[in-house]
């Protein structure tokens, strides 16, 4: 039944065994941590910050770090990082959970570049004056950080990227352009793939440095996107110093690196969660819209849009938990990856797209204000509908950035079909 | 229109496109006070545009497949102009009227371009756009000083250029709904305006005792202006689809990847073809049901309904690929593409929802 998805809550629903045993082999228990996590979601979101979930409102760049450090007092916002680094060593399980149930609740976005991409870079590959320089600020969200890899002419084909660094005595000079730089406007330090040599395959001569945004001859210029966000920016870089201390590994191992954050990127895009979550908002908001006579969430034309969004959703949990516990085993099926960032974004669209035809009945207004604040003055309809289109639109880059959902394909083919 | 008149009248529209509304002229008139270009607007009914609306006699309207292509123009490059409030709903309305003398004035109003009106029918939550689900309500007073009109009305297009507005709501003597004009500036009524997904603005409306005037019954008139506003919405859909389709292939061709043309992958030259089919079969759809429309045939209901699912379907399908397929270009407010998937889902929202219409088509045969 569709309606059972959110009627149920989500302490009744069961965790699977195969999943409770992965947990115990990894000596936690996923029922008691789950419930642990729920508590404090539900308990300790600041006031200010639970009233822009409820609306579905931007955070600001002060309420993202003041959540990240409020998780950091339970160890929670590095618990992935090895427990010699100040983590707490969780596998791709603990931390999937932990990523799951925040999106369910609906709180901040984790700023991901510095927690899950850097943080695990430097602990595998960085040397111990970087790690002692850099991880502390990122654990208690003191640096924000951003991530440089695509560039104008470079997105499916990073390997061709062009930024070049110049070895000149103690300093590389890095002159060119980066793209589709999230949060920049918000971040002290980018962490960029370089050229540091020409010719070659293009995936050799490409290296991994750590740039502080506040160095002289970086430029950082947003981009206006049509969700009527300023969350992604073109960096420019004009001969700027970068000390040699900065770069991560050896020269050339910047694709081995970017493999590594790749890998991962993709299994958090999954966003098992926030579907979740999402479907709670379609069932709250069909249940208070009437068709006629009846509640809209008893009409038959809803109750199979529901069903047919519940099918894709518990298809996907269930995939994404098979990848997981594959991870969790040691394990790594190549194409998981790529199915689940394909089929997540699938999902999160597919249920945007309901619930704007939802919000379509009453007029689509887009007060653009309400986003940030209350409407101070008039406002057409629910309090939600800013927020709630603003994230459909941003939706639609889900199946673009990160590598689209095309280069999925691809490399589910190359992978799977032997081509 | 004969075919060497349309061709001519496409050209100039073409033209205008490229004269007046690149892509930095469009971002500018969205920066004006009223949402559009006056000018812009001006120079339309200057063009002859407006003239289009003017009946060939007294029984016969002017042919809606006249606008066909004016629609599909505002709707390749976007205008921001409140088309609606002057070739819309209004002209079906107006043309249900009995009285000759009544509906010339308010025509000759429209064409002259000094008193456009609003199409003030939605309620908020009433979901179909055709149902007459009012819950405004007009009496007349016991004094005999004429109609006075109460409630609330949605998403009133170009409410703000209007001069008066119709409005549909219960005639409280004959227990049934009804068309009342009533005066923009009218005591008692109230504009709240607001911008829309599309960037463009609306308003709702709010009546308190408003002196109104009867025009005619309510359910035929709803029907009519509906099913004009459909297929109008159809014709600038056209427009959205065509020039996603021609940005799209042009990116493709252009943008360079692995060492190729994107367009050399077969993969997207198979979405693009899909995109393009669609396009093709919603021309030929859009042109028979304004036909069906002119001839006032008896399954344009059914046409209508037909149209609106295709069209959304086929809207939908093509922008939101136009967007995958430029990558994160497309969801930039640097191209057009962005803006026709926001226009798309304005428009998908003004006549009732595609899944309301499939319904509708389903239970009656």
């Amino acid at each position: 039944m569709a309606a059972t998805l959110h009627a149920a809550t989500p302490a009744q629903e069961a965790e699977r065994a195969a999943v409770q045993r992965a947990a115990a082999a990894a000596g936690f228990d996923a029922a008691r941590f789950r419930a642990e996590l729920r508590a404090f979601c539900r308990d300790q979101v600041p006031a200010d910050i639970g009233t822009r979930m409820r609306q579905h409102q931007y955070f600001t760049r002060e309420q993202r770090i003041r959540w990240q450090q409020l998780l950091q007092t339970r160890g929670w916002f590095v618990g992935h990082w090895p427990k010699a680094h100040g983590g707490q060593g969780w596998g791709p399980l603990q931390r999937f959970i932990f990523v799951e149930e925040l999106e369910r609740a609906g709180t901040p976005w984790l700023t991901h570049f510095g927690t899950s991409f850097l943080g695990p870079v430097l602990c595998a590959f960085g040397n111990d004056a970087q790690r002692a320089r850099f991880l502390g600020p990122i654990r208690d969200s003191t640096e924000w950080w951003c991530q440089g890899f695509s560039e104008p002419g470079s997105g499916s084909d990073l390997a061709s990227l062009k930024l070049r660094a110049e070895r000149s005595g103690s300093h590389y000079r890095v002159n060119g352009q980066k793209t589709w730089t999230t949060m920049a406007q918000w971040a002290d330090w980018i962490f960029c793939l370089v050229r540091t040599e020409a010719g070659g395959k293009p995936q050799q001569g490409i290296s991994f440095l750590l740039i502080n945004l506040k160095s002289p001859g970086v430029t950082v210029r947003p981009i206006d996107t049509f969700d009527g966000g300023r969350h992604v920016n073109e960096v420019f870089f004009d001969d700027v110093e970068v000390p040699v201390e900065h770069l991560v590994g050896q020269e050339g191992d910047g694709w081995t690196i970017a493999k590594f954050i790749v890998g991962r990127e993709r299994l958090l895009v999954t966003e098992i969660g926030k579907a979740w979550h999402l479907l709670g908002v379609l069932h709250s908001l069909a249940s208070t819209r009437r068709e006629g006579a009846r509640k809209f969430s008893d009409t038959a034309a809803f109750r199979r849009r529901a069903a047919e969004l519940e099918v894709q959703y518990d298809s996907l949990r269930a995939t994404a938990y098979a990848a997981v516990l594959e991870a969790e085993a040691g394990r790594e099926h190549p194409v998981d990856a790529s199915l689940l960032k394909i089929r997540g974004s699938e999902l999160q669209q597919a249920i945007h797209d309901a619930i704007t035809d939802l919000l379509a009945r009453d007029g689509l207004a887009f007060q653009i204000e309400g986003l940030h604040d209350d409407i101070d003055g008039y406002r057409h309809g629910d309090a939600r509908l800013p927020g709630l289109l603003h994230e459909h639109l941003h939706c639609r880059a889900a199946s673009i950035y990160g590598g689209s959902n095309e280069i999925q394909r691809g490399i589910i083919a190359k992978t799977a079909l032997h081509v | 229109m004969d075919n060497d008149a349309l061709h001519l009248f496409e050209e100039t529209l073409a033209r205008y496109n490229r004269e007046r509304y690149d892509a930095v002229q469009w971002s500018d008139y969205g920066r004006l006070p009223q949402g559009h270009a006056p000018e812009r607007w001006a120079e339309l009914q200057a063009m002859g545009c407006f003239e289009l609306l003017q009946p060939e006699d007294d029984a016969r309207p002017a042919p809606l497949a006249d606008l066909l292509p004016l629609y599909a123009a505002a709707g390749e490059a976007l205008w921001r102009e409140p088309l609606a409030t002057v070739f819309a709903e209004p002209v079906a309305v107006i043309n249900q009227l009995a009285d000759l003398d009544q509906r010339r004035t308010l025509l000759d109003g429209l064409i002259s371009g000094e008193r456009p009106l609003g199409y003030a029918h939605r309620e908020t939550a009433d979901g179909a756009a055709d149902a007459i689900a009012t819950t405004a309500t007009a009496s007349t007073a016991a004094s005999g000083t004429g109609w006075r009109l109460s409630g609330d009305k949605a998403m009133v297009i170009g409410a703000d250029v209007c001069a008066g507005f119709l409005v549909s709501a219960i005639d409280a003597a004959r227990g049934a709904p009804a068309m009342f004009l009533v005066d923009a500036a009218a005591p008692g009524l109230q504009l709240q305006r607001y911008r829309c997904i599309d960037d463009g603005i609306a308003a709702d409306l709010r009546f308190d005792q408003v002196p109104a005037q009867r025009l005619c019954d309510g359910a035929a008139a709803v029907a009519a202006a509906n099913a004009r506003g459909t297929i109008l919405a159809a014709a600038e859909a056209l427009g959205i689809m065509r020039g996603a389709n021609r940005d799209s292939t042009e990116y493709l061709r252009e943008r360079r990847q692995f060492g190729q043309s994107l367009l050399g992958f077969q993969a997207l030259q198979h979405r693009l073809v899909e995109m393009l089919m669609r396009q093709r079969e919603c021309e030929a759809l859009v042109a028979a049901v304004a036909e069906a429309f002119d001839h006032a045939s008896p399954t344009l209901p059914r046409q209508v309904l037909v149209l609106r699912v295709a069209v959304a379907r086929a809207l939908r399908h093509i922008t939101r690929e136009a967007v995958q397929l430029h990558g994160g270009m497309g969801v930039t407010q640097a191209l057009r593409i962005g803006r026709y998937y926001r226009r798309a889902l304005m428009l998908d929202s003004l006549h009732g929802t595609a899944d309301q219409a499939l319904e509708a088509l389903s239970e009656h045969s």
